[in-house]
C-alpha cells in the first residue's frame, strides 16, 4: 500500500456526484492521501471539465440529472483523448446485476455505496491497473 | 366444438339419408306384402289361365276326335249297310264271281249301289273291285274300269274293312277319303272290295269348326306323308301341301298325346293340344298363339302391375313425407346445435311437437340456457381472474421499482453518514479526543446495523419478489463446509465457542446448486446459533439423507427456544419472546430469509429445541446431480 | 397403361386375324368333284330335286358339284341324244325315260337305271271337256292324235287300248305332228297324250277346262323320268354313284317340302319358264314324286317287268334283254336301309 499511496499524490481523479456529501467522503480521503481531487455534479459538468483536463481516473454515480453515470461513460470512451481514462462507477444500485450491467457497459470497476472509506484506496488500485504505474 | 367436416358435406344430404332409411323401410314395409300378394295372385291367376286355355284347348281337341271318330264309325256302318240284306250280298258276289262282263248284273248292282249312295250322308260315290283292282261298278260311271291296283288302298283293302288315311292321287287336287269292306260271299270267300268315297271336304269342315278357339286358335290334320296337312290353315301363306314342323307335329306324328306351350309352325309361340289318330294314320292338332291365349292374362297382370306400383309410389310419397316430418326436427335441432358449437348461444331450438321430439326440443333449449350462463359466468371469473393476474403483475412490478428505488435512496445517504464517520475515525480531519472517538465508533457501529437491515429488508423483500435466480452450478459440499469454517472460526473463538465442522462421507462429492445461497443461510444459522450460545460448542454437520435429500443441521447448546415460540421463529421480526426486541441484536430477518432461501433452493428448514439446552436447525435440500456423476450414480 | 393398351391392340389384331382366317368355309377347302348331269329336256319343275339339290347345298354335302346339261334340241335343231351323251362320257349321269333306257340295253349299251322321279306314270289323254270324253272307251269315233310307237306315250297307248280290249280301227288315229295345245284347241283333234301335269296346267291357265284320262287308272304305269348311268360308271365309281344319287334323293325331298320354293328355283334356271305355270304344275306332279306310301326315288320290280313285257308285247324289244339288268336298287336300299 505504501507504494500506491505514495504515487497517490500524483493521482488527478475527477468525481461526478449529484449528492454533495458522497463528493465530500470521497474527496476528503483522497485528499488526504495528497491526490488532486476535481469534482463535478453531473455528467454535462464533468464533460465540460474534462474538456480542460485529463484525469487518471473517473469515480462518477450513476443516477444523476442532466447526464446520468451512463451517458457520461458513453461519451467519455466516444473522446479519443479520454479512451484510456478509466471510469468507475460509485454508485447506490446495489442490486442483482447492477455490477454486470455495469462492467457490461465499459465501467473499469464497479463500487457500491456506502463506500468503505479505509478500504478505498485499496479498492481502487486493486481494480484499475492504470494507476498502478 | 362440433367438427363441420365430420358430418356429412350436406346437411340436406344427411337428412336425406335418414330420410332415405325411413322411407325406405316404410316402404318396404307397405309394399312387400303387397308386392307379395300380387305376385303370388298373379302366379294363381296365371296357373289358372293357363289351366283354362289348356281345358279349351283339350275340349277342342276331343271334340274333333270325337267327330272323326263318329264319321268314322259313322261311314263304315253306312257301308256294312249296303250289304246287311243277303239278297244284296247274293247279288253282288254273284256279279262279282261270274258276272263281272254282265252288263245287266252290272247294271243291278249299280242300281243298288246309287240307291244307297241316295240315302245316305256320307259317301260322295260308291264303287267296287274285284280281287284284281278293276273297278266293275260305280255310282260313277267315269269309275268303271279303272284298276285300283297302285292305290294306297288296295293292299290292305283285301285283308280288312279300312279307312284308309286320306291322300292325294295323281290328277286331281281333292283328297281322297276312301272306306272300303270287303265283300264275301257265302263260303267266306273274298270276292271283292266295295268302296266309298268320302266328300274330300268333310275333314275340312270339321276341322274349320273353331268355336271359341279365338282369332288365332285353329285345328287341323297333319299327314305323315311329307308332314302335309290334310286340311287348310287357318292363316294365309300357308298351303295344305307344304311340309310343316313343329314340336307339337313332331310329337302327334310320332303317336304322342299331349299338350306343350312351343314355337308353331307359323314360327309363333303357341299352345297346341297334339294327338295322334291311329284310326285315320294322321296327327290332330288344336292349337292357338299364346299371345292371344294369355292376353287377358297378360291384361290383368299388366293392371295388376299398374297397381302394384301406384301402390307403391304412394307408399313412397306417404313414407317420404312421414320420414321428412320426423326427420325435420332433429335436422332443425342439428342447426341449431351447430350455432351453438359455434359460439351463438342465443339459438334456441323452435320445435313445436308434442311428442317425444317436442320434449328433445325443450331440455335442449333448457341446456342451451344453461350453457350460456354457464359460459357468462365462466367468462367473467376469466376476466377478474386475468384483471387479478394483470394486478398481481403490477403489483410486483411496482414491488420491483420500489424496492430497487428503495434500495439506492437508502444507501445514498447511509454513504455519507458511514464515509464521514469512517473519515473521522481514521483521522482525516484531525485528531478527537476519546469521547469523541467512542462516540464516533457508536455512531459508525448503528449505522452498519442501519446498512445490515436495509441490506436483510431488500434480500428478504427480492426473495418474496421472486427477484432471485436460483443457481444450479457443481460445488463440493466438502469445501464450502470448510469455507464457512474458515469465515465463522474467528466468531466462534471470539466468544470462546468450539464449532466443530462434520461432512458425511455418503455425501456426493460433487452436488449441483446454489452455493453462495447454501452458504448465505448456512452462516446465518451459524452466526445465530454462536449469538444464542453463551458456552460449549457449536456445530455444523452435512450429511446424506436418503437419496434424494441432504441436510444441514447447525446445532447449538445455546438457550434453546420455547415450544410455543416455534412456530413463528422463521416469520420477520419475531424473537423468541414474542416482542421485536432484540437483545441479541441481528435485524430479526435472518431466519425468515434463511427460510425463503432454503425454499427457494428447493428444501425446507425445521427446528427442534429444548429450552436450556440447545437448538437443532435442519435444512433439507434436493439432491441434484451433474449428469456425469448421475449416470454413475 | 401404355403396356395394358398395347396388349390390348395386339389381342384385338390377333383377333381379327383369326377372324379372317375364319371367315373362309368352314370345311376345309376340299375340292368338289364335278358331275355332268345330261337332261332329257329343257329345264321345268320335273328336274326340281337337281335345283333345290343344287341351291340347298345338297350336291356339295356330298363333295360334288353339279352341272346340268339342257336336253331336247341342238342349235341346229337336232334332238339331243341323252343316252348317248353319257355313254360317251358327256355326262357322268342323265335323265331318260325307262322305255328309252330298255330301247338301248337291248342294242347293248351298257346303261343303268338308279332311280326314278316320277313313281307313277304321269301320261295323260286330255280332251276338252265339253267332249265329255272320260273314258278310254270313248275314244272310239274320235279324232286321237297317236305318238311315235316307240315312244312311252305311244307304247302308253297302245298297252291302255289294248289291255281294255277296245278297238284301235273305230279309232280316228292321227299321228302326232304338232306338239302344241293348238290341235285341241281348235277341234282339230278331240283327244291327244299330254302329261297330266302340264298341258292340262298351261289349258287351265288359258281357261280351258279339258278332261284327262290317267294312263295310270288303267293299270298302265312305267317309270317316265329315271337317273340313269353307265355300266362303267356302276362299277368302278359306285361311291360317286352312291353320292350322286343321296343328294338327288334328298333334292326330291327338298323339292315336294315346299313346292313353291322350289318352282322357285327351277324358274331361275331358264327364262323360258313362267312362275305361275311352274308352281301349279309342281302341285300336279307331288303325287308323282311322291304317291302316298312311298319313298322318294324309288323303283319297283314290277314296274319295270310291266314296261319290258309291254314293249316286248309291241315287239319294241326283243325278249332276251333282261330286265333287271336295266335298272338297279342297290343305291337306294343303301340309302333307305331297307
Amino acid at each position: 500500500m505504501s507504494e500506491a499511496i505514495s504515487r497517490i499524490s500524483d493521482w488527478r481523479i475527477l468525481v461526478v456526484d449529484d449528492e454533495m456529501d458522497s463528493i465530500d467522503v470521497v474527496t476528503e480521503v483522497l485528499e488526504f492521501y495528497g491526490a488532486t481531487v476535481y469534482n463535478a455534479s453531473n455528467g454535462l459538468e464533468a464533460l465540460e471539465l474534462l474538456e480542460t483536463i485529463t484525469p487518471d481516473a473517473i469515480l462518477s454515480d450513476l443516477s444523476m440529472p442532466k447526464m446520468d453515470g451512463w451517458a457520461l461513460l458513453a461519451n467519455i470512451r466516444k473522446n479519443e483523448r479520454l479512451t484510456a481514462v478509466p471510469v468507475v462507477a460509485l454508485t447506490a444500485h446495489a442490486m442483482a446485476g447492477d455490477e454486470q450491467r455495469g462492467k457490461a457497459a465499459g465501467f473499469s470497476a464497479y463500487l457500491t455505496k456506502p463506500i468503505s472509506v479505509i478500504t478505498l484506496i485499496q479498492d481502487l488500485v486493486d481494480q484499475l491497473p492504470g494507476l498502478r504505474q | 366444438m362440433i367438427n363441420q367436416a365430420s358430418m356429412q358435406s350436406s346437411r340436406f344430404r344427411s337428412l336425406t339419408s335418414l330420410r332415405t332409411t325411413l322411407t325406405a323401410a316404410f316402404v318396404v314395409l307397405s309394399v312387400l306384402p303387397v308386392a307379395a300378394a300380387v305376385f303370388f295372385s298373379s302366379q294363381r291367376i296365371q296357373a289358372q289361365s293357363q289351366a283354362q286355355v289348356n281345358t279349351l284347348l283339350d275340349a277342342a281337341a276331343q271334340n274333333k276326335l270325337d267327330t272323326i271318330q263318329n264319321w268314322i264309325a259313322g261311314s263304315q256302318q253306312t257301308l256294312r249297310i249296303a250289304l246287311a240284306h243277303e239278297d244284296d250280298v247274293i247279288e253282288m258276289t254273284d256279279f262279282l264271281s261270274f258276272h263281272k262282263d254282265d252288263e245287266a248284273a252290272r247294271a243291278a248292282v249299280t242300281k243298288n249301289l246309287t240307291d244307297l249312295l241316295a240315302k245316305q250322308q256320307d259317301f260322295v260315290s260308291l264303287f267296287v273291285y274285284d280281287l284284281n283292282g278293276e273297278i266293275v261298278a260305280a255310282t260313277d260311271p267315269v269309275d268303271v274300269g279303272k284298276f285300283t291296283k297302285t292305290a294306297p288302298y288296295f293292299e290292305g283293302s283285301l285283308v280288312a274293312d279300312s279307312v284308309h288315311p286320306p291322300f292325294y292321287n295323281v290328277g286331281s287336287s281333292d283328297l281322297n277319303l276312301i272306306f272300303t269292306r270287303q265283300i264275301i260271299d257265302e263260303q267266306g270267300k273274298l270276292v271283292g272290295v266295295m268302296a266309298g268315297r268320302a266328300n274330300p271336304n268333310t275333314l275340312a269342315a270339321f276341322m274349320a269348326q273353331r268355336a271359341g278357339l279365338g282369332e288365332t286358335g285353329e285345328t287341323y290334320l297333319v299327314s305323315l306323308e311329307s308332314n302335309y296337312f290334310l286340311t287348310p290353315s287357318r292363316f294365309e301363306g300357308f298351303p295344305q301341301r307344304r311340309s310343316y314342323h313343329s314340336e307339337g307335329i313332331n310329337r302327334s306324328l310320332a303317336g304322342e298325346d299331349g299338350l306343350a306351350s312351343y314355337v308353331g309352325y307359323r314360327d309363333v309361340p303357341v299352345i297346341g293340344v297334339y294327338r295322334w289318330l291311329p284310326d285315320l294314320q294322321v296327327g290332330l292338332m288344336v292349337e292357338e298363339d299364346q299371345a292371344e291365349a294369355y292376353a287377358a292374362l297378360q291384361q290383368t297382370q299388366r293392371a295388376n302391375l299398374i297397381a302394384a306400383v301406384v301402390a307403391a309410389l304412394i307408399s313412397v310419397i306417404a313414407g317420404s313425407v312421414l320420414a321428412i316430418r320426423i326427420v325435420r326436427p332433429i335436422g332443425a335441432l342439428t342447426r341449431v346445435t351447430q350455432a351453438l358449437a359455434a359460439g351463438d348461444l342465443t339459438q334456441r331450438a323452435a320445435i313445436q311437437a308434442r311428442n317425444e321430439i317436442g320434449d328433445l326440443g325443450i331440455a335442449f333449449n333448457q341446456m342451451a340456457s344453461q350453457l350460456g350462463e354457464t359460459l357468462q359466468s365462466l367468462e367473467k371469473s376469466v376476466q377478474e381472474a386475468r384483471v387479478a393476474t394483470a394486478m398481481a403483475r403490477e403489483a410486483n412490478r411496482l414491488k420491483s421499482e420500489f424496492l430497487s428505488t428503495m434500495s439506492h435512496e437508502l444507501r445514498t445517504p447511509l454513504n455519507a453518514i458511514i464515509g464521514f464517520t469512517e473519515i473521522m475515525m481514521a483521522g482525516m480531519s484531525g485528531p478527537m479526543s476519546e469521547k469523541q472517538q467512542h462516540k464516533m465508533s457508536r455512531i459508525h457501529l448503528n449505522s452498519k446495523r442501519l446498512l445490515d437491515l436495509i441490506n436483510d429488508l431488500l434480500d428478504l423483500a427480492k426473495i418474496e419478489a421472486g427477484r432471485v435466480d436460483v443457481l444450479y452450478e457443481p460445488f463440493a459440499p466438502r469445501d464450502l463446509a470448510h469455507g464457512i469454517r474458515a469465515q465463522m472460526e474467528s466468531l466462534a473463538e471470539q466468544r470462546g465457542l468450539g464449532l466443530v465442522v462434520r461432512v458425511d462421507p455418503q455425501l456426493p462429492t460433487v452436488l449441483l446448486g446454489d452455493a453462495g445461497r447454501i452458504e448465505q443461510a448456512t452462516k446465518n444459522l451459524l452466526s445465530n446459533a454462536i449469538k444464542f450460545t453463551k458456552e460449549g460448542s457449536v456445530e455444523l454437520a452435512l450429511h446424506a439423507n436418503g437419496g434424494d435429500v441432504w441436510e444441514i443441521v447447525v446445532t447449538d447448546s445455546g438457550i434453546g427456544i420455547p415450544p410455543h415460540a416455534l412456530e413463528y421463529i422463521f416469520d420477520e421480526f419475531r424473537q423468541v419472546d414474542g416482542t421485536s426486541q432484540r437483545a441479541y441484536g441481528g435485524s430479526g430477518l435472518g431466519l425468515a430469509i434463511t427460510r425463503n432461501l432454503s425454499r427457494i433452493m428447493g428444501g425446507d428448514i425445521r427446528v427442534t429445541s429444548t429450552v436450556g439446552q440447545g437448538s437443532t436447525f435442519t435444512i433439507t435440500l434436493p439432491v441434484s446431480l451433474p449428469e456425469e456423476l448421475e449416470a454413475v450414480a | 397403361m401404355f403396356n395394358r393398351r398395347f396388349r390390348i391392340v395386339v389381342l384385338f389384331v390377333v383377333l381379327i386375324a383369326l377372324l379372317a382366317g375364319c371367315s373362309a368355309p368352314a370345311t376345309p377347302k376340299a375340292e368338289l368333284t364335278p358331275v355332268k348331269v345330261q337332261l332329257a329336256w329343257v329345264p321345268t319343275i320335273e328336274y326340281s330335286p337337281f335345283y333345290v339339290a343344287d341351291q340347298n347345298g345338297l350336291f356339295a354335302d356330298e363333295g360334288l358339284k353339279a352341272q346340268f346339261i339342257n336336253g331336247g334340241f341342238d342349235e341346229s335343231g337336232k334332238p339331243i341324244d341323252e343316252i348317248a351323251n353319257v355313254v360317251d362320257g358327256k355326262a357322268d349321269f342323265g335323265m331318260t325315260t325307262s322305255e328309252k333306257i330298255l330301247n338301248a340295253r337291248s342294242k347293248g349299251t351298257p346303261v343303268v337305271a338308279i332311280g326314278a322321279f316320277y313313281q307313277r306314270s304321269p301320261i295323260a289323254f286330255i280332251s276338252l271337256a265339253d267332249k265329255n270324253i272320260t273314258k278310254p272307251q270313248d275314244f272310239v269315233g274320235k279324232n286321237v292324235f297317236v305318238d311315235d310307237a316307240a315312244g312311252s306315250t305311244g307304247i302308253a297307248y297302245v298297252a291302255m287300248m289294248s289291255s281294255l280290249g277296245i278297238d284301235r280301227t273305230q279309232i280316228h288315229e292321227i299321228p302326232r305332228d304338232d306338239f302344241s295345245n293348238d290341235p285341241l284347241t281348235s277341234g282339230r283333234v278331240d283327244v291327244m297324250s299330254a302329261f297330266i301335269n302340264n298341258q292340262p296346267v298351261q289349258l287351265g291357265q288359258q281357261g280351258v277346262k279339258v278332261n284327262t284320262v290317267l294312263a295310270s287308272d288303267y293299270g298302265i304305269d312305267s317309270y317316265a323320268n329315271v337317273i340313269f348311268t353307265t355300266e362303267d360308271m356302276i362299277a368302278n365309281h359306285p361311291d360317286m354313284v352312291q353320292r350322286f344319287l343321296r343328294a338327288t334323293v334328298k333334292g326330291i325331298d327338298a323339292a315336294i317340302s315346299d313346292p313353291q320354293k322350289a318352282a322357285e328355283i327351277t324358274v331361275g334356271y331358264s327364262d323360258a319358264l313362267n312362275l305361275e305355270s311352274e308352281s301349279q304344275s309342281m302341285e300336279q306332279a307331288l303325287p308323282l314324286f311322291k304317291p302316298a306310301g312311298t319313298q322318294v326315288g324309288m323303283m319297283t320290280d314290277a314296274v319295270w317287268s310291266f314296261t319290258s313285257e309291254t314293249m316286248v308285247e309291241q315287239g319294241l324289244l326283243t325278249g332276251s334283254t333282261n330286265v333287271k339288268q336295266a335298272y338297279t336298287l342297290q343305291f337306294l336300299k343303301e340309302i333307305y336301309g331297307n
